[in-house]
């Protein structure tokens, strides 16, 4: 049976007005969209964080979306006020770019209680934007069965070690630190990268991973034995029986904080400001700091579990003597470092 | 109106459409280039810059010939790897034809995603090739498949031959075997007969199966970003991550609108030497 022109032309328009309206209503319906941490390590945001504020809020479902990569951004940056993610979580170099840029929101101290928990310094670090919702270690992860155990930065570089290392891109914050390392341990700073790569092709091959979830896998593979490795990604991969083995490498390993943000022109406004501020309560930064996730609490009423000094400091004096970069200075750095890398390493 | 006429008009909304929904993003993308996009917000400025960047950095050059080798490299490997298939398949009977078919066809029902997946695990250091290899003492040590040219051949390869394999399978099929018999009689060797009769025959299908799997080698992502790891470097690869890792849309669009132009030269040019290759295709 044919269907008449005009019938045909008034349902497809139809159907193009309902799928673009559908678009535009993603965020007023109850749904929170919060960009969070991939694999295991997003256990703890579902069983701690998300289930209960479902229960807090009738009717309302809180959507994790699995992502430490910047095609995030850049989806958010495309949608142009019209965000598919509600809040995103994003480690200080990112915090720095997407609080100059103008796309997360200055949340209301009035709305966030709980901040008045969290340690001064990590508030600053966040921006005075985000809440700061966890710290973590970049250190060295090792296979005991394949290599000696390193004891310091610069024993990257031993022969022993070549061909075995894996690595990220600067894409990831892991890369990104590990080449601001790199220059810092030979003659550079935060804004000067330039004897990182030298030094970098000293290593001879070592394989490169997108993503630091990638890198987690190629251990498991044994295809690397030693990589620079997120505290959290080596204790869960740990906990799976994989032989891996983490240490803080002198001069320290590297603290990163984490910044939960509200996303500019979120439909969600209300809930996503209320989301952080559970974020950092006793409660779920208790959860957090557990094993095998050690995320560090930015939370100062939650004390550190002894059991996680292999994966972070135990104290503050501890934590103090480990290695904050100048990230204001790093991130300016960052894109040139980027096309950099590739151009330097690409095969 | 005359039937002819009426015909034309039918395909009027086919063509809109098809102009709105590949036409305009193409277009859209080209501009895209001229737009001057500061990390993703646009400035509401033109500058040749995207461009500019490409035609005067040699690195681009380079990561387009590369991207354009592999491409042909994986394109002349289906083809020797799928003309062998399809010319089995052609003199097959019942129900191993069937068989083939479906061989053949299977692929196509997983995802290229889940089966790159796959190969990682195979070509792996202690994957299950590198462990036949050595337990067969064909090699002594692991051969480094993974994030090397060879683990991308490898699986590019395998992803796309289907789409070798299928055209040649059809155009074999059209082939008579009349012509094979007559040649035979008239004293052709086997070869000759292949040679001579088959392979000419079928010079349509391996034009369109070389034109499929150019295209999709040449702006295929998965596979070599999985194999080749994050610093193998191919032009679909580099402008993945020049849009989302750098936000730099205009030179990403413009590197895009580089690949689909090279694309489109290069399947014409395929094209035209396929047919002159065989002119009695078109001589009527």
């Amino acid at each position: 049976m044919m269907l008449p022109r005009k019938v045909l032309l008034s349902g497809l328009s139809l159907l193009a007005v309902l799928s673009m309206t559908g678009c535009k209503q993603k965020s007023a319906g109850n749904e929170l969209v919060v960009v969070s941490y991939p694999g295991d390590a997003q256990i703890p945001y579902r069983k701690f964080l998300a289930d209960p504020f479902e229960k807090k809020h009738s009717g309302l479902t809180v959507r994790l979306v699995p992502s430490e990569s910047e095609d995030v951004v850049a989806q958010i940056k495309a949608a142009r006020g019209v965000s598919p993610y509600d809040v995103i979580t994003l480690g200080v170099p990112r915090q720095i770019t997407a609080v100059k840029e103008g796309w997360v929101e200055q949340t209301p101290q009035a709305d966030l209680p709980n901040l008045s928990h969290v340690y001064p310094q990590f508030i600053s670090a966040c921006k005075n934007t985000g809440i700061p919702e966890t710290y973590s270690l970049i250190g060295i992860a090792y296979n005991p069965d394949k290599v000696a155990a390193p004891t310091s930065w610069s024993d990257l570089w031993k022969p022993e070690y070549r061909g075995k290392l894996g690595m990220t891109t600067p894409a990831s914050n892991l890369g990104f630190g590990m080449i601001v390392m790199a220059a810092k341990l030979n003659g550079g700073s935060e804004d000067n990268l330039a004897p990182a790569w030298p030094k970098l092709h000293e290593l001879g091959s070592f394989v490169v991973a997108p993503s630091p979830e990638a890198l987690a896998q190629l251990f498991e593979r044994g295809e690397v034995a030693i990589a620079p490795m997120w505290n959290n990604d080596a204790a869960i991969l740990a906990l799976h029986g994989m032989k891996l083995t983490f240490v803080q490498p002198a001069p320290g390993a590297i603290v990163v904080v984490s910044c939960m943000d509200v996303i500019k022109g979120s439909g969600q406004d209300a809930f996503a400001r209320q989301f952080p501020n559970d974020e950092i309560s006793t409660d779920f930064q208790s959860h957090l700091a557990q094993a095998p996730w050690f995320f560090g609490p930015t939370n100062r009423d939650v004390p550190i579990p002894p059991g996680s000094a292999t994966y972070m400091p135990t104290t503050v004096d501890g934590l103090n003597h480990s290695v904050y970069f100048d990230w204001d200075k790093a991130v300016l750095r960052r894109a040139e470092a980027t096309e950099q890398f590739d151009r330097e390493f690409s095969r | 109106m005359t039937p002819a006429a009426r015909d034309r008009w039918s395909v009027g909304p086919a063509v809109i459409f098809t102009a709105a929904m590949i036409g305009l993003p193409v277009i859209f993308l080209f501009l895209l280039g001229f737009l001057k996009i500061d990390r993703g917000v646009f400035t509401g400025k033109f500058s040749p810059e995207g461009y500019a960047a490409i035609f005067t950095d040699p690195y681009y050059a380079q990561v387009f010939l590369r991207t354009l080798a592999i491409a042909l490299l994986v394109t002349l490997l289906c083809l020797l790897l799928g003309y062998p298939i399809a010319f089995f398949f052609y003199r097959t009977q019942g129900r191993l034809k069937g068989a083939i078919l479906l061989a053949v066809m299977a692929p196509l029902l997983t995802s290229t995603l889940v089966r790159t997946f796959g190969w990682m695990v195979l070509l792996g250091r202690d994957g299950a090739v590198n462990h036949a290899l050595l337990a067969t003492h064909i090699i002594n040590s692991p051969i480094e498949f993974l994030f090397t040219l060879k683990g991308v051949l490898i699986g590019m390869t395998q992803v796309l031959l289907p789409y070798m394999v299928l055209p040649l399978m059809a155009a074999l099929e059209t082939v008579s075997p009349m012509l094979e018999e007559a040649a035979i009689n008239l004293g052709a060797s086997r070869w000759q007969v292949f040679w001579r009769i088959l392979i000419p025959q079928t010079l349509p299908g391996m034009a369109g199966g070389v034109a499929l799997v150019f295209i999709l080698a040449f702006s295929e992502f998965p596979v070599p970003s999985l194999l080749g790891g994050a610093t193998f470097k191919i032009l679909p690869v580099y402008i993945y991550q020049t849009m989302t890792t750098l936000l730099d849309w205009s030179r990403g669009a413009a590197l895009a609108s580089i690949l689909l132009l090279g694309s489109g030269l290069i399947v014409f040019l395929i094209q035209w030497i396929f047919k002159r290759l065989s002119p009695w295709t078109t001589a009527a």
